[in-house]
């Protein structure tokens, strides 16, 4: 479908273009860029359902395609944002910054292999294309706040614990938008060890990669990481409990039919600990909040009047517009190598344990 | 005795902070002086079950043990000496999580998760409070499978355990976890297919109220308040027992959590 929008339009806005249209589209970044219209202009929507695809461009006045090819050769996308199924990631982020884009945001994670994500950092170096990975907490303004407070922490935490509860997925994209074409849900049969793995596999790279950045902030070494628990929870959810760098991790999750959400961070240390409060995914609702304690005084930062979505798109355009450092590929790298080696543990425990 | 001076008597001095107490129930308790006390006051360090055989044999009307060690034989006790021993736990003991208790057995059916965590001071011997946590979890989780241990260092003890009785698998994390951050504090939470229960107890150095909140369909609820420590409540019951108007079951259930509890606790 042709651009809606005249070509020769001028436009001090950053461009950009969704590969992929679905709910995480619709619900969390089409919301947010509405938020932040004086800085982006959606202008292109990319989906393998053409009628999605069009529907949802329309909302935005966009371009759509069915093609990614197309998309990336709209010069009027600058930034492309990436929110396809996981295996398509990082051959769309290669695309991307082959095409010689301004930034790429792409959906955690932004690889499933450790092959992937080297191969990414070697593409994105050699075309200078900066990447962003949608890990919307680590841009929170909750979390930032945090980094400030937190004094030697990341040093002497010994316990980091990170707990999230929260109704299905469905119920927030239905708060921050009217979602079509939404995936089919239901819950999995934990009676085949196999399933159980590929559930707590999902766990890791579609909840827990969430926070994983955040976690390894207080982690410094994760070589020797080892999975001492990794069970379901039902009907969806996990608790993994690791050890890795000297620290121990507690992850859990239920996602179940309550109505309150809950979704904290906690790092502990021998003098100090921080409890870091998030808003759930998808809804506006504003930064987390952290509070920091250390001799019986707490000090709290937030809330703040913008969520780690927004805050990733505002740092975005700090970075297109060259005000503001692009993460460090490195760094993006060995958070998504954390994930993996979790994936990987907690597959070997569970597959153990079964025999 | 009258009616206003209807008390038994203590030795304040044989535990710690026992005199605080004792003032905050001036018409139940009294200090002993130098004759030998109604009520006996037992620290729970090892040797404490012989200390309070002992004390029932000579002829303590009741026997409030604190925070108890591991012990074996605490079957081999008489049973109306076993009936007159109260056990006194820092966090198990908190009024607010005997209302919790009461509140999650309509919970227990739909549970799908459970954990607890305690945070206390660094230096503190986790084997020296790992009961404590054991009879809270009881009183709250219910019946649960053996717990295993899964880390410990000087930072933390990390343990698990599963629900007993569940159609499905509901597992159960206990964590204890070392800092001088803050004051101690017992937290635990029970999540439901569609909501759940959470508690959060304070030290046991303060009459500041566990706050326990049941969270459903209909939305979410605080339980009421009750702004009394672990110990007076406890001292309480030894009245309540002493004056035959109770019975104790504390070391049947201390005897169950031990036999839960990792073996050579860690």
């Amino acid at each position: 479908m042709p651009p809606t929008k005249r070509s020769d339009e001028i436009s001090s806005r950053i461009g950009v273009g969704f590969l992929g249209a679905g709910p995480v589209t619709q619900a969390i970044h089409l919301p947010s860029l509405s938020r932040l219209t004086d800085l982006f202009e959606v202008t292109h929507v990319m989906d393998v359902d053409a009628d999605v695809a069009a529907a949802v461009a329309s909302r935005v006045d966009a371009a759509s395609s069915t093609s990614m090819d197309q998309l990336l050769g709209d010069p009027r996308v600058e930034v492309v944002a990436i929110c396809s199924p996981h295996k398509f990631h990082a051959a769309q982020v290669i695309a991307a910054c082959r095409a010689g884009k301004k930034a790429v945001l792409c959906e955690k994670p932004f690889a499933v292999s450790a092959e992937e994500a080297a191969e990414i950092a070697s593409v994105s170096a050699e075309t200078g294309v900066p990447i962003v990975v949608g890990a919307m907490h680590a841009f929170d303004p909750g979390w930032l706040a945090a980094e400030k407070l937190w004094e030697t922490l990341p040093e002497t935490a010994h316990t980091i614990r990170v707990s999230v509860v929260l109704p299905p997925n469905a119920r927030f994209e239905d708060f921050a938008t009217e979602v079509i074409a939404r995936p089919a849900g239901g819950w999995p049969d934990y009676s085949d060890p196999e399933v159980i793995a590929a559930t707590l596999e999902g766990g890791v790279l579609g909840l827990a990669i969430h926070d994983l950045p955040l976690v390894r902030r207080f982690v410094p070494t994760f070589d020797d990481l080892q999975v001492l628990r990794a069970e379901v929870v039902r009907p969806w959810g996990y608790v993994f409990l690791l050890r890795a760098g000297g620290r121990t991790i507690e992850l859990s999750a239920s996602v179940n039919a309550t109505w309150k959400p809950d979704w904290t961070l906690e790092a502990t240390g021998p003098d100090s600990t921080l409890r870091v409060t998030f808003t759930p995914s998808y809804v506006q609702a504003g930064s987390a909040v952290a509070e920091f304690t250390a001799g019986g005084l707490t000090k709290v930062a937030g809330p703040f009047d913008h969520n780690g979505y927004e805050g990733e798109w505002r740092r975005i355009a700090g970075i297109v517009h060259g005000t503001e450092e692009a993460p460090e590929a490195g760094a993006l790298i060995e958070d998504l190598r954390f994930a993996l080696v979790t994936v990987d543990g907690a597959r070997a425990h569970v597959l153990e344990a079964a025999v | 005795m009258s009616t206003l001076t209807k008390h038994y008597t203590v030795d304040t001095h044989s535990v710690p902070g026992l005199s605080e107490t004792v003032a905050s129930l001036p018409l139940s308790l009294a200090p002993a002086g130098q004759e030998p006390a109604q009520l006996a006051a037992i620290a729970g360090t090892p040797g404490w079950l012989e200390r309070t055989r002992e004390a029932l044999d000579g002829g303590a009307l009741a026997a409030v043990v604190s925070s108890p060690s591991a012990a074996d034989g605490i079957l081999s006790l008489p049973t109306d000496f076993a009936q007159r021993a109260i056990v006194e736990w820092s966090f198990a003991s908190n009024p607010g999580l005997q209302t919790a208790a009461e509140a999650t057995s309509s919970l227990r059916e739909t549970a799908v998760f459970a954990d607890i965590e305690l945070r206390v001071p660094t230096e503190t011997n986790f084997d020296d409070v790992l009961l404590d946590v054991l009879i809270a979890a009881g009183r709250v989780f219910g019946s649960m499978s053996p717990v295993r241990s899964l880390h410990r260092d000087k930072a933390g003890w990390h343990l698990a355990s599963w629900l007993r009785g569940q159609a499905s698998d509901v597992p159960v994390s206990f964590s204890i976890i070392a800092t001088d951050a803050a004051p101690a504090t017992l937290r635990l939470r029970l999540l439901t297919q569609d909501g759940g229960l959470s508690a959060s107890v304070p030290s046991p150095a303060t009459a500041e109220p566990a706050e326990v909140r049941i969270t459903g369909p209909d939305g979410e609820r605080l339980l009421p308040t009750l702004w009394e420590t672990s110990r007076r409540v406890s001292w309480r019951r030894a009245v309540a027992v002493a004056a035959g108007e109770a019975v104790s079951d504390d070391l049947s259930e201390l005897d169950g959590a031990i036999s839960l509890a990792p073996k050579g606790m860690g």
